[in-house]
C-alpha cells in the first residue's frame, strides 16, 4: 500500500510535466504566424508599453504576441532577451549604457547600437518621452527654502533624502550626484519607491528620487529640481529587440517601431497614472495610449484582459503555482533522499552534500534566479530549477539525520541477524527515518510555496503574479488575491503532511513516539 | 563449533582483546562471564563478522570467517541481544520472519516455522500481531528468541539477553532457555555478567579478565579449582561459593 502511494504520486508529478510539455507543443504548432515574445519590467510604464508592443505585433495578424509581463529587473529582463525567452522589451537609454554596457560604449546612439550589436541586439529610435531620474522636492519646501536647482541642495545638508535602493547603489545615481555636485546631506536612507512618495507627502522626508514620467508628480505637485550640471544622463524609452526579428517577424517588427517618437511625456505620463491610480489594465491603458500615439482610435478590449473574472484567475494562478511547487518538490525528493542516504556512507559525500546544498540555500532568490536565465531562459524551468535548488537542503539533511539518529543498537543488530544493506536500508532505516524524511519534506514544500511566489519574477506566473503587481501599483486588493490563496495553500500544505504522517510513518513508530 | 585462535584485537592502543584461543564444541552451551570492559562484547562481534581481528582467525562449523563468508556465516548464527533488539515500526511477526523473507521464504513457509516457534518460546498467536511497544520486556525477548531461532542456525548467539528485565521475569526466561538449549541441542554462546545466570544456562563457564580468557570449564570447576586470584574474587563479588549460598546453583 505504501509502494503504490509513491508510486501514484510519481505518476501525477509526471503527468504534469508531461501535460505542461504538451501543452506547449500544441500552442505552438497552432497557428503558421510567427510568434513574438514581448517582456517588460516590473512597473507600469514598462506593462503599458509592452502591451501596445504586443498589440502592434498582432496588427493584421502579422504575427502572434505573447506578453511576458512584470519581469524582475534590468538583470534579468536583457538576459531573457539575450537568450531568446523574450524578442523585445522597452528600455531607457541611461540604463543601456550604465547597466547594460556598464559603460563600455560612449552615450551617442551609434556607440550603444555598435555595442550591442555584438550581442545581435538592435535599438530602436527613441519612443519621443524621457523617463530621467530627478530628484523632487515639495512645493512648500522649494519655497520656503528657494530651492531650484540640485546645486541649492548644498546649503541644506540637513534635509532627509529617501532614495531608492537602486538609485544609492547605481554609479548614475546618488553617488555620481553627491560628487559631482559636492553634496554632504546627513540623512540619506533607502526607502521603496512608490513608499518614498507617501513618506515625502507626510512630511517623513523632505527630498526623493523620481522618475520624470511618474504620475504622482503632478498628483503631488512636486518640485522637480534643475539639474545645472547636467549630471543625470538622459533615459530615453527605446526598444530593444533581437536582430533575428528583423527576418523572422519582419511585419510586426515594422508595427512596434511605428511607435518611435511618438509618444510624449505628456502621453505616457497620463497612461501611468490610468494604471496607477485610475485602477485600469494594463492592456487597456495601453489601447488608450496607441490611440494618443498614433492618432487612430481602437476599440478599447473588454476591462479584464483575457476575459477572467477574479475567480478564475485565482483557480488558475494557485493550479500554476501547484505545479511549480509539485514538480519541484517531486525532484528535490527523488534526488534528495538517494543523496541523504549516499551522505551516511561516505563522510565525503556527506561533507559535500550537505554543505552545497546549504551553501545553494544561502544564495538570495533573485541572484539565483538571475544566474539561471542564462541556462534555462525566463519562464517555468528556471523557476522550476530554483526551487529545486531550495527545496533539496532540507530533504537531504532530514534524510542524513533521521538515517543517522537511529540507535546503533538496532542498526548493528540488523547487520548481526544476516539483513542484506538493501534489505537493511529499505526495510529497516529508511521506514525508521520516515518521520524525520517527511517533516523535511514538509519544510521544502512550505518554503517553496513562499519562495514560489517569487518565481513571477522571471515570467512563470502563479500566485507571485498579482503579488508583485499589487505592489507595484500599491493594490491591496491585488496583494490579497495572491497572498490569502498563498497562505490557504501553505496550511493545506501542512493539513496534507498531517495526512502523509498518518498514512506512511509506520504505525509501531507512531505508538514509540506516543509512549511515556 | 566456534574456533578462535590467536584472536586479537585492539582499539585506540588498548587491548580490548589479548591473544585468545578459545573453542566452544559443538552443541555446547558455553557462558562468557566478566566484569564489564573485560571484552565479552568485543568477542561476540568478533564472532558475528561485525569486528574485524587484528591478527588470527575464526571458523566457523569450520568455514572461516571473513567479510566475504560473513554475510552467510550471520545466517548459521542465530543473534539475540538485550530487550529483543527488535525493530519498533515492525510487528511482532514481521520481525520474527524479516531475515526469513529476504532469504526467499514464502510467507506461508514463515507463518508455519512461527506456529511451530510460539509455543517453543512460550508466546501465544495474539502477540504476533503487537508492535515491540505493546510488549512487556520478557514477550520482547521471547520475539527475539523466535527470531534467532527462525532459519534452525546450528548456533545461537546471545547478548546480555536478560539484563534489563525483573528478577521473576528473568527467572522465567532462565527456565526456558535452559530448556530450549536442552530440546535443541544448539552450540550456544552466551555473554552475562551474572555468574550465577550462566552457572544455570550454560554448560560450561569462560572467565574473562581484561581481554584474556581467564578460565574455562564447568561451574564446579571454577568454584573448586580456580586457577587465580581473579577467578577467586570475582566469584566471591557474586557471592558464589561464599558458605551457604554457592555451589547449590
Amino acid at each position: 500500500m505504501k509502494v503504490s502511494h509513491a508510486f501514484l504520486m510519481g505518476v501525477a508529478a509526471a503527468h504534469i510535466v508531461l501535460w505542461g510539455a504538451w501543452g506547449n507543443a500544441a500552442d505552438v504548432a497552432g497557428d503558421r504566424a510567427p510568434v513574438v515574445t514581448v517582456g517588460s519590467k516590473g512597473f507600469p510604464e514598462s506593462w503599458i508599453l509592452g502591451a501596445a508592443l504586443a498589440s502592434l505585433a498582432e496588427r493584421d495578424g502579422a504575427a502572434r504576441a505573447v506578453h511576458k509581463k512584470n519581469l524582475g529587473g534590468t538583470e534579468i529582463t536583457y538576459q531573457a532577451l539575450k537568450t531568446g525567452s523574450i524578442d523585445i522589451y522597452p528600455e531607457y537609454t541611461g540604463t543601456i549604457s550604465e547597466v547594460i554596457l556598464k559603460g563600455r560604449a560612449d552615450k551617442s546612439y551609434g556607440a550603444m547600437r555598435a555595442a550591442l550589436a555584438e550581442a545581435d541586439i538592435a535599438m530602436s529610435d527613441p519612443l519621443g518621452f524621457n523617463d530621467g531620474y530627478a530628484l523632487a522636492v515639495a512645493r512648500s519646501t522649494a519655497q520656503r527654502l528657494g530651492l531650484v536647482t540640485l546645486s541649492d541642495l548644498k546649503a541644506h545638508p540637513e534635509l532627509r533624502l529617501g532614495l531608492t535602493h537602486e538609485f544609492i547603489g547605481r554609479a548614475d545615481g546618488y553617488p555620481g550626484l553627491s560628487n559631482r555636485y559636492g553634496l554632504a546631506m546627513r540623512d540619506v536612507r533607502g526607502v521603496q519607491h512608490e513608499l518614498a512618495y507617501e513618506a515625502l507627502a507626510r512630511d517623513q522626508i523632505d527630498v526623493m528620487d523620481i522618475y520624470t514620467t511618474d504620475p504622482q508628480i503632478a498628483k503631488l505637485s512636486l518640485v522637480l529640481l534643475r539639474d545645472d550640471l547636467g549630471f543625470f544622463p538622459r533615459y530615453d524609452a527605446v526598444l530593444l529587440y533581437r536582430r533575428d526579428l528583423e527576418a523572422r517577424a519582419a511585419a510586426a517588427l515594422r508595427a512596434m517601431t511605428e511607435l518611435a517618437a511618438r509618444i510624449d511625456e505628456n502621453i505616457m505620463m497620463r497612461a501611468n497614472a490610468a494604471v496607477a491610480d485610475g485602477g485600469m489594465s494594463a492592456e487597456t491603458a495601453a489601447q488608450r495610449l496607441l490611440g494618443d500615439a498614433l492618432g487612430e482610435l481602437r476599440p478599447p478590449p473588454s476591462p479584464n484582459a483575457g476575459g477572467q473574472g477574479l475567480a478564475a484567475r485565482t483557480f488558475r494562478n494557485v493550479i500554476r503555482h501547484l505545479e511549480l511547487v509539485g514538480v519541484s518538490l517531486f525532484f528535490a525528493v527523488l534526488i534528495g533522499v538517494p543523496l541523504g542516504v549516499c551522505a551516511t556512507r561516505s563522510r565525503t559525500v556527506a561533507v559535500i552534500s550537505l554543505a552545497g546544498a546549504g551553501l545553494l540555500q544561502t544564495v538570495p532568490s533573485l541572484a539565483l534566479l538571475a544566474f539561471l536565465i542564462p541556462l534555462f531562459g525566463i519562464g517555468t524551468a528556471p523557476a522550476l530549477v530554483a526551487l529545486f535548488v531550495y527545496g533539496l537542503l532540507p530533504i537531504v539533511q532530514s534524510t542524513f539525520t533521521g538515517l543517522t539518529s537511529i540507535p546503533s543498537s538496532l542498526s548493528e543488530a540488523a547487520d548481526a541477524i544476516g539483513l542484506r544493506p538493501a534489505t537493511k536500508l529499505i526495510r529497516v532505516a529508511l521506514p525508521m527515518a520516515s518521520p524525520a524524511i517527511l517533516s523535511g519534506i514538509k519544510t521544502s514544500a512550505v518554503i517553496n510555496v513562499g519562495t514560489a511566489t517569487l518565481a513571477a519574477l522571471i515570467g512563470a506566473e502563479g500566485l507571485g503574479n498579482p503579488i508583485l503587481q499589487g505592489i507595484a501599483l500599491r493594490d491591496t486588493g491585488l496583494i490579497l488575491e495572491g497572498s490569502i490563496p498563498a497562505a490557504f495553500l501553505a496550511l493545506a500544505v501542512q493539513a496534507t503532511f498531517s495526512w502523509l504522517d498518518a498514512l506512511l510513518v509506520p504505525k509501531g513508530l507512531r505508538l514509540s513516539s506516543r509512549a511515556p | 563449533m566456534i574456533v578462535l585462535s590467536h584472536v586479537q584485537k585492539t582499539f585506540a592502543a588498548k587491548a580490548a582483546l589479548a591473544r585468545t584461543d578459545l573453542v566452544i564444541e559443538g552443541e555446547r552451551v558455553v557462558a562468557l562471564v566478566g566484569p564489564s570492559g573485560s571484552g565479552k562484547s568485543t568477542l561476540l562481534r568478533l564472532v558475528l563478522g561485525l569486528l574485524t581481528p587484528d591478527q588470527g582467525t575464526i571458523t566457523i562449523g569450520g568455514e572461516r570467517l571473513d567479510a566475504r563468508t560473513a554475510p552467510e556465516l550471520r545466517l548459521r548464527m542465530g543473534y539475540v541481544i538485550q530487550d529483543g533488539g527488535l525493530f519498533p515500526h515492525l510487528t511482532a511477526e514481521e520481525n520474527a520472519v524479516i531475515v526469513a523473507r529476504q532469504t526467499g521464504w514464502t510467507q506461508e513457509r514463515a507463518r508455519e516455522r512461527l506456529d511451530a516457534l510460539i509455543a517453543l518460546v512460550g508466546l501465544s498467536k495474539e502477540h504476533l500481531d503487537r508492535y515491540p511497544i505493546e510488549l512487556s520486556g520478557g514477550e520482547r525477548q521471547r520475539v527475539g528468541l523466535m527470531r534467532a531461532l527462525m532459519l534452525d542456525p546450528p548456533i545461537l548467539l546471545f547478548d546480555e539477553p536478560l539484563a534489563a528485565l525483573d528478577p521473576i521475569i528473568r527467572l522465567r526466561l532462565q527456565e526456558d532457555l535452559r530448556r530450549i538449549f536442552r530440546e535443541l541441542k544448539k552450540t550456544v554462546l552466551f555473554v552475562t555478567h551474572d555468574l550465577a545466570e550462566a552457572a544455570f544456562v550454560a554448560d560450561e563457564i569462560a572467565l574473562l579478565h581484561d581481554g584474556e580468557v581467564v578460565q574455562k570449564g564447568p561451574f564446579d570447576e571454577l568454584v573448586q579449582r580456580p586457577k587465580d586470584a581473579f577467578v577467586t574474587e570475582f566469584l566471591r563479588a557474586q557471592r558464589v561459593g561464599l558458605p551457604g549460598i554457592g555451589g547449590r546453583l
